[in-house]
């Protein structure tokens, strides 16, 4: 019994030292003054949209998009897979109007999902650089532009990565516990793993590629659900840098309801089981920098839940007179360093980005108990659905996430 | 300022107890965590914001590590690991509060700095009080100079020059704004220092003779003020066709020849 406890906590202590690392690593190159280069000519960009029964959104969206300025050529694609509201009204209200938007409608296909639609866009675009938004995103003004200095300045980079920031943080707490979760993700997790290994990892919005890169890698995996996470490992494998900017923002929406929030979650955990499943079986995935996301993966989203599920046997355990006197691990304290590490992240990256007021600050203190404990049921609902698609041979289907009308402040 | 003091006494006072609270803890069981924790705040009070943040969560998740592997290495009792996060709590509590102790001391800091800048900008005034900055002269004699323009109005200016040997420059300033002010500003002329030996007043709207007695009314005012029989600066009333700058320039290159 103690063999196998020993060995768990030895897991744990490699976990704990490596997200202590990167939340020190993340600080230090957040604070780091981040150079902007200046380009004598700016590459041609498509900015590619897929787009679902948008229409709650789009013309946001499509505002913030006329709104950007960039000093190359640059044009948006609006990828209209078939929808049946009122999207495409809107997109030709402003196709009509301007010669940056361009409306597109995708014909029908299979496996439906947004790396087919990706997988379209890119066939009839030919711009150098390409660039995806979600849906509901609305990026500043600047940011393609920062974007595509740090792709073309930054060594072997194939491209670069931006930063997502939650527009509805302040509807209610899961929103707000959403937009923690991103920050931690992005100032921490992402700012860290560039700054100690030079590598970044793709969003599913915001994220700039060349187009030659794409080509290389035979273009998107239809059948990934996590179509970034997937992309990542290959880019990575190839050995293609992609450089973090954390100045280049888009704003975006998260789920409101919990309802909501899970059925995204599910698709997100389904998409990362199939990438985890995908990097057992390549080779390339355990070589060089794409070691650092192969385990960055196997951590997140199998060794963090199932030792969460463990500290929560353990606590409950404890509650009912169990005292593991003869434990020769020091469970208590592992306990406590859990919960320390995740939450020095979450008040690391709260003051990062200047958001630390006394209302975050308890929501950061508390989430650990809460929001953290929903990746346990999240992991259960991915791995029955993923073992049922397995059994019955069943291609798992895209689900997209349900959007709100926001009004704009 | 009662909002700074609050908050400034809430800290110290929530820094107090950690530190007591500590103290005691550390008085049955010590630990390193003490003699690290010294003389980091004292590093801490020299180093900026960013480097004492970095330290902080450095400091706090090292802090945990060692206890981790204290608990370990000690083959620690449950009691004793409970006492070894007590520990490891308040001691990061303390280092977290005078984080917050430190930050607030340089908000205030600055955002005073801040303050006393955003002031001399607005008011436009010099270091003498009351009297408007030079730059801030030209900006308004600017403008009157133009609504003048419109109206067919003609302005003056009094031109004070220190004579070189006159030792309290500072003084005789201070006397000719004090007078200026009393003579002039009620009528919304405006005064300035040019430099540590010239001092001007803007009168507008007013011709030859209007200038001239103002000029005598300003005379009378430093006279009164002093017990030399000579003044210690050459006068002049000048017309300002121009600007004020021009006129002053012309005035200066007249000087040199």
């Amino acid at each position: 019994m103690n063999l196998i406890l020993n060995g768990i906590m030895a897991i744990f202590w490699l976990m704990l030292l490596y997200y202590s690392f990167l939340t020190i690593a993340g600080i230090i190159d957040r604070y780091a003054k981040q150079k902007r280069p200046e380009l004598e000519t700016y590459p041609s960009v498509a900015i590619l949209i897929p787009a679902h029964n948008e229409g709650v959104v789009m013309q946001q969206t499509l505002e913030a998009m006329m709104a950007i300025e960039y000093p190359g050529q640059l044009d948006v694609f609006l990828l209209d897979d078939q929808s049946q509201d009122d999207t495409k009204q809107i997109a030709r209200e402003f196709t009509t109007l301007f010669s940056r938007i361009h409306y597109i409608q995708v014909p029908k296909g299979e496996p439906i999902g947004k790396s087919r639609v990706l997988n379209y866009g890119l066939t009839i675009t030919d711009s150098e650089y390409f660039l995806i938004y979600d849906a509901d995103n609305q990026p500043k003004p600047d940011a393609v532009t920062k974007l595509v200095e740090q792709a073309v300045t930054t060594k072997n980079a194939c491209g670069a990565v931006g930063v997502v920031k939650t527009i509805n943080a302040e509807t209610n707490t899961l929103t707000r516990m959403i937009a923690i979760e991103f920050q931690v993700f992005q100032l921490i997790m992402q700012s860290g793993r560039w700054r100690a290994f030079k590598t970044g990892s793709l969003a599913g919005t915001n994220m700039l590629l060349k187009r030659s890169v794409i080509e290389e890698l035979g273009g998107y995996d239809p059948y990934a659900l996590a179509e970034d996470a997937e992309l990542t490992m290959r880019v990575t494998a190839l050995g293609y840098t992609l450089p973090v900017v954390y100045t280049a923002e888009t704003w975006e929406q998260e789920p409101e309801s919990m309802k909501v929030y899970m059925k995204q979650r599910t698709r997100w955990m389904l998409g990362n089981i199939y990438l985890l499943e995908k990097a057992f079986l390549t080779r390339d995935f355990w070589r060089g920098r794409t070691l650092v996301h192969s385990l960055q993966h196997i951590m997140t989203y199998l060794l963090f839940i199932f030792l969460l599920l463990i500290s929560d046997i353990v606590l409950i355990l404890g509650l009912f007179g169990y005292a593991f006197d003869e434990a020769t691990t020091p469970l208590i304290m592992f306990w406590f360093m859990t919960y320390l590490v995740y939450t020095i992240q979450i008040l690391a990256a709260q003051e990062l980005e200047k958001t630390a007021t006394p209302r975050n600050v308890l929501i950061g203190l508390i989430m650990y108990f809460t929001y953290a404990q929903l990746f346990v049921i999240l992991l259960f609902r991915g791995m029955f659905a993923y073992m049922k698609s397995k059994i019955r041979k069943e291609t798992i289907v895209w689900d997209k996430t349900k959007r709100v009308k926001i009004e704009q402040p | 300022m009662r909002r700074y003091n609050g908050s400034l006494f809430l800290l110290l006072v929530l820094f107090g107890a950690a530190g007591y609270g500590l103290f005691l803890l550390e008085r049955s069981a010590p630990t390193p965590s003490v003699f690290i924790l010294l003389p980091l705040l004292l590093v801490m009070t020299f180093l900026n914001g960013r480097k004492n943040f970095l330290l902080l969560i450095a400091y706090t998740l090292g802090l945990g590590f060692f206890y981790l592997i204290l608990s370990w290495y000690t083959d620690a009792s449950n009691e004793a690991q409970l006492l070894y996060i007590e520990q490891h709590l308040l001691a990061s509590l303390l280092i977290f509060l005078y984080w917050l102790l430190l930050r607030h001391l340089r908000s205030v800091f600055e955002e005073n700095q801040y303050l006393t800048e955003r002031v001399r900008t607005l008011e436009g005034y010099s270091e003498t009080p009351q009297l408007l900055s030079y730059s801030e002269f030209l900006d308004r004699t600017d403008f009157l100079m133009a609504g003048a323009k419109r109206r067919n109005e003609t302005n003056y200016l009094i031109h004070l020059r220190l004579k070189p040997a006159v030792l309290n420059k500072k003084s005789i300033m201070q006397l000719l704004t004090v007078a200026g002010l009393r003579v002039f500003r009620a009528h919304y002329d405006v005064m300035s220092q040019r430099n540590k030996f010239e001092f001007l007043i803007f009168l507008q709207n007013t011709d030859t003779a209007g200038a001239n007695i103002a000029c005598e009314r300003f005379l009378g005012e430093v006279r009164a003020q002093m017990t030399s029989i000579h003044y210690p600066f050459d006068i002049e009333v000048l017309p300002v066709k121009q600007s004020v700058e021009a006129t002053v320039r012309h005035q200066d290159e007249e000087v040199v020849r």
